[in-house]
């Protein structure tokens, strides 16, 4: 089992979707989907007088955009938005009621790719509904889950997850899908020498 | 020294108070010998207060000093946890600095020793390890003229060098990589493209190498030459 935290405004999560399903469909494992909102952070503009920590942040903040964008080429995935300013609780919410009906991969895959190729609302609760339902698992409804949401990210902070993605695998937390060789190296028996 | 410029193929930055650097060090490495290039290493002195705050330990590791929030400290803490799981695979030992270091002396010996590859080598090799053992001062700059001398370098004309325009260069370099787009290590320039963290191997493998196949994803894994 793979049990990946995730959250459908974080783009490194987006990203880490498919190279996860490939790994787990390589070891024969389920993949867990655990939505775990994270606070999303609008960009800032450069400005006179920065600091040299709002320098850094703003850099950075400009590189992890470039970055996001040219493996989603290598990918093949449309990265048509950025997610300033989104709510996702009710596509996370969302992905609780699918996991109750066992249709969580098919839920991450119908939110997450359409969300950040600009082609859904993840904050209108009637189309996360209408998607739900299309899958099998009808009868969401968003406001009376939402202190499942709040109670299953208190687990999942209380296990260590302070970031998206996050796999928990083996007792371990990683964060990123560049882990995904040493989670193959932990779940395939620890043969031969591991990842660096 | 122009950031993103340089006569080899390959600008790699690095910072000897960065665990991930370290852990990047030889993988990096490995590129000149399967892709028979040499790699322009620089260093790149982190400001690490400016963004994650400071702190310092005591013997015992008791926090006697610190101005970070819990943030950046789950941030540190995950941080130096997965640093030292991957650097147990490779038996390189990691222990958790007491303070936040100045590494400029030792990244201003990163570019004196530049000009004999192998003298170059030899100090990074043994900064790293001694610095990460918790056995080199690497703000004296007698401890690191020492090392220039050990790794077959001329540590006089490093002290000099240091008194005199070595410190300039270093701290030129330092204010032209933020505009740049550069902010942390290990950072790879190749092809025109910035690369940040040792994930991005298999991608700078791929462009070294010519664009063979799809492109890769990131991954932090061991590599085979290329065929």
């Amino acid at each position: 089992m793979i049990e990946l935290a995730f959250d459908f405004t974080s783009v490194a999560s987006l990203l880490a979707v498919k190279p996860t399903r490939q790994l787990a469909a390589e070891l024969g494992v389920p993949v867990s989907w655990l939505p775990f909102p994270t606070p999303s952070r609008p960009a800032t503009p450069q400005r006179d007088g920065e600091t040299v920590g709002e320098r850094h942040a703003r850099v950075r903040a400009e590189y992890v955009a470039q970055d996001a964008a040219r493996y989603a080429r290598a990918q093949g995935v449309a990265l048509a938005r950025d997610a300033a300013g989104v709510d996702g609780t009710a596509a996370n919410t969302g992905c609780l009621w699918a996991n109750r009906h066992g249709v969580g991969e098919g839920y991450v895959e119908r939110v997450m790719y359409p969300f950040w190729a600009n082609e859904l609302d993840i904050e209108d609760a009637g189309r996360i509904a209408a998607i739900l339902a299309e899958l099998g698992a009808p009868g969401f409804d968003a406001p009376a889950l939402g202190h499942e949401l709040e109670r299953h990210t208190v687990a999942l902070a209380e296990r260590g997850v302070f970031s998206a993605p996050t796999y928990l695998v083996a007792e371990q937390l990683f964060i990123g899908r560049a882990h995904l060789p040493m989670i193959r190296w932990l779940l395939g028996g620890r043969s031969g020498p591991g990842p660096l | 020294m122009h950031p993103l410029r340089s006569e080899a193929p390959l600008i790699v930055y690095l910072d000897f108070k960065s665990p991930y650097a370290y852990l990047a060090k030889d993988p990096t490495r490995q590129l000149e010998q399967d892709y028979g290039i040499a790699i322009d290493w620089r260093p790149l002195t982190l400001n690490i207060p400016s963004y994650l705050g400071s702190a310092k330990v005591n013997d015992a590791g008791k926090v006697v000093e610190e101005n970070r929030t819990p943030r950046q400290w789950q941030g540190v803490r995950h941080a130096y946890m997965d640093a030292k799981r991957y650097a147990r695979l490779k038996d390189i030992v990691l222990y958790g600095p007491k303070k936040i270091w100045d590494s400029s002396l030792a990244g201003i010996g990163m570019l004196w020793t530049r000009t004999d590859r192998n003298v170059q080598q030899r100090y990074m090799d043994l900064v790293y390890e001694r610095f990460w053992r918790r056995e080199l001062d690497i703000e004296d700059a007698q401890v690191i003229a020492a090392a220039v001398a050990e790794a077959g370098g001329d540590d006089a004309g490093y002290l000099a060098h240091l008194a005199g325009e070595g410190r300039q260069r270093h701290d030129a370099l330092q204010a032209a990589l933020h505009p740049a787009g550069i902010f942390g290590v290990p950072t790879y320039v190749v092809a025109d493209e910035i690369f940040f963290g040792r994930e991005h191997l298999p991608m700078v493998r791929w462009l070294l190498g010519g664009r063979q196949g799809p492109a890769p994803d990131v991954a932090y894994d061991r590599f085979e030459p290329p065929p």
